[in-house]
């Protein structure tokens, strides 16, 4: 059931990749980066992680797609922005080469790196005693680099005066 | 279950709190009206200062055994003193360097000191951990900082596209690096690099196959981010397009930040499997010293010259993580401190001759400098002869260090190569030298009242002239032997 279920999703998120960089028109290439979003979600719940299956469909389907609309929207881009370009069909071979080499390691491995009945749950309560007792340190700094990003973006738009 | 909240020792993390809380309060200082806007200078050079004798604190405090706080995020040893060193003393000058500058092209002085302090801040974290998930996070508040900094002349279309070029080629590069981490987790199941280091050992060479491609994407990540050979294309452009007190400053400390973890992880958590990836690095680093070399002997814009001189440094600091050894550790350290002189000097005589709106950077600019400001001549000498590592100034100390650790790790055809380079280097660094010492002035006026740049020019030829002199004993210093 749970394999069944894994390849469902995993074959609607590798079909509607393809989509996001094969069709022409943007808006559909967003739309169907959405639901790759959606189906990787859908894994993360399989591997017991809850929490992260939630922010996955918070943050990237919900805020960060919604703003790729928007520019997308704002720009108004027709279909003229797709230009054909040789050097896609060395990117391309290149990219294969690079999906072959990542494939051949995982592969390699036969068992569970970490037996089914160990796995944690990765619920909000375990990740938030993780996250402020262990990695207390670098959620702070995750602050750091949320108040860099702000600053940036105001400098960057800024009235000058 | 209980919430057992991990002890925390705030003396080992004060060099980076300090830093980090000045670099907030130079932001705050922005919002006050009238005549406080102009101190943020001041808060800037504070703040650095007392991270400075914070670091002192914690050198005579820790230097005798690795310490960790925070869970095992935040360690402080003779590695993580040492490099914030040389990260603090690089901001120090670059404050200097920058002031009139920042005052002259009427940037938001503000904005431009906090992301220096931060992104120092940044520096600090990747050098003073063991853990990679602090390493990546230190590494981007690093990177976001130098992004904001490289297109902060923001009416100047060469910077922003330097800033463009940088964030788009620098977020790509930190996807590999994150990538390469989690695969490095996945083969040992843990990303502090100590237990990772006995986990390697223990299994000898009956590795998975994901730990070699875990490797292969970390150099790709680091090689990046420290512009080595085939991942360098990015470097000239950012150089040049970024102010030039920025690019004194992330050319020194990015790549020392990048050289502190590319060292740790190398040179502690996979040095049992060193046979697996030295023939990797040894390409890499043949190939950066030589293109580095080769590129920069066709450069007329003294900022791109530096920008592939840098790469060229970079692959000398390559062959010393080749090294892998204990006296390797500290030809690093040493190398990095004395390039921290010698090129914020060099860019800060850029500045000076630039002048407003960086219109004199070609090398021809400089032509006949010596007869109108001899003293500047003088010290421009100083740091290229450094750059090009003649004795007895601190470079030469570097790359013989660097050689000799080489030597003792048994990569004597690798020494060879570097040595070889350098000789080729020393071509385009003269030929500035005999442009400013042997042909009749033109008429680039240079307007050298900036007594802060000068306080900076000073510190750097004292510190580029006396480390060259007293080698040994700034070794001792930075490592207590």
């Amino acid at each position: 059931m749970e394999l069944a279920i894994f390849i469902v999703l995993a074959v609607l998120a590798i079909s509607s990749a393809v989509v996001v960089i094969t069709q022409k028109s943007p808006v559909y290439s967003v739309l169907a980066l959405v639901s790759t979003f959606f189906a990787l979600a859908g894994i993360y719940v399989l591997l017991n992680a809850y929490f992260l299956a939630m922010i996955q469909i918070a943050v990237y389907a919900g805020a960060i797609m919604v703003l790729f609309l928007f520019v997308v929207m704002l720009l108004n881009l027709k279909e003229q922005y797709y230009v054909e370009n040789p050097k896609k069909i060395i990117g391309g071979v290149l990219g294969l080469a690079f999906v072959f080499a990542l494939l051949f390691p995982i592969f390699e491995i036969e068992k569970n790196l970490v037996p089914e009945s160990q796995m944690p749950v990765g619920d909000a309560y375990n990740i938030g005693i993780r996250l402020f007792t262990d990695y207390v340190f670098p959620f702070e700094i995750a602050s750091i680099i949320l108040l860099i990003a702000t600053v940036g973006a105001i400098v960057f738009t800024k009235k000058h005066s | 279950m209980e919430i057992k909240i991990p002890d925390i020792n705030w003396l080992m993390a004060s060099p980076i709190v300090i830093l980090s809380i000045f670099g907030m309060l130079t932001l705050i200082f922005g919002i006050a009206k009238g005549r406080h806007t102009k101190k943020a200078v001041f808060v800037a050079l504070l703040g650095t200062l007392l991270a400075l004798v914070s670091n002192f604190i914690c050198l005579f405090e820790f230097w005798q055994k690795t310490n960790s706080t925070f869970s095992e995020m935040l360690t402080s040893d003779y590695i993580s003193t040492g490099f914030n060193f040389i990260f603090l003393t690089v901001t120090l000058l670059s404050i200097f360097v920058s002031h009139k500058y920042v005052q002259d092209e009427n940037l938001p002085e503000n904005e431009y000191y906090g992301m220096m302090l931060l992104s120092a801040a940044g520096m600090m974290l990747m050098a003073s951990t063991t853990n990679l998930v602090v390493v990546f996070t230190g590494l981007e508040v690093m990177s976001i900082a130098l992004y904001i900094l490289a297109g902060i002349k923001r009416n100047e279309l060469k910077s922003l596209e330097a800033a463009l070029k940088y964030f788009l080629l620098g977020a790509f590069a930190s996807g590999f690096f994150l990538y390469g981490i989690s695969m490095l987790y996945g083969a040992t199941g843990t990303l502090d690099l100590k237990i990772m280091a006995e986990i390697v050992s223990k299994n000898g060479t009956e590795f998975p196959m994901i730990l070699m491609v875990g490797i292969t994407f970390l150099i790709v990540g680091f090689g990046f981010k420290v512009a080595l050979a085939p991942f360098h294309v990015w470097t000239p452009d950012v150089y040049e397009g970024a102010s030039s007190p920025v690019t004194g400053f992330m050319s020194v400390g990015a790549k020392a930040a990048g050289f502190a973890a590319f060292m740790r992880v190398f040179d502690v958590a996979l040095i049992s499997i060193k046979t697996d990836w030295i023939d990797v690095l040894a390409v890499l680093a043949i190939l950066t010293m030589v293109i580095g070399n080769i590129l920069a002997l066709q450069q007329t814009n003294f900022k791109r010259l530096l920008a592939y001189s840098s790469i060229t440094h970079a692959g000398y600091l390559l062959l010393g993580i080749i090294a892998g050894n204990e006296l390797s550790s500290q030809a690093i350290m040493f190398y990095l401190f004395s390039y921290a002189f010698m090129n914020i000097g060099a860019f800060a005589i850029i500045t000076l001759v630039g002048n407003k709106n960086e219109q004199f950077v070609n090398v021809t600019d400089f032509t006949g400098l010596a007869k109108k400001k001899p003293l500047l001549a003088f010290l421009l000498t100083i740091f290229l002869f450094s750059l090009a590592g003649i004795p007895p100034m601190a470079g030469f100390f570097g790359k013989y260090f660097i050689f000799s650790a080489l030597i003792k790790s048994g990569a004597t055809n690798l020494a060879i190569i570097g040595v070889l380079n350098a000789v080729v280097g020393v071509y385009y660094y003269l030929s500035p030298i005999v442009l400013v010492w042997m042909k009749e002035p033109n008429e680039v006026e240079i307007n050298d009242t900036n007594p802060m740049l000068k306080f900076a020019l000073i510190i750097s030829a004292l510190g580029t002239i006396l480390i060259g002199i007293f080698p040994s004993q700034v070794m001792s210093f930075l490592f207590q032997i």
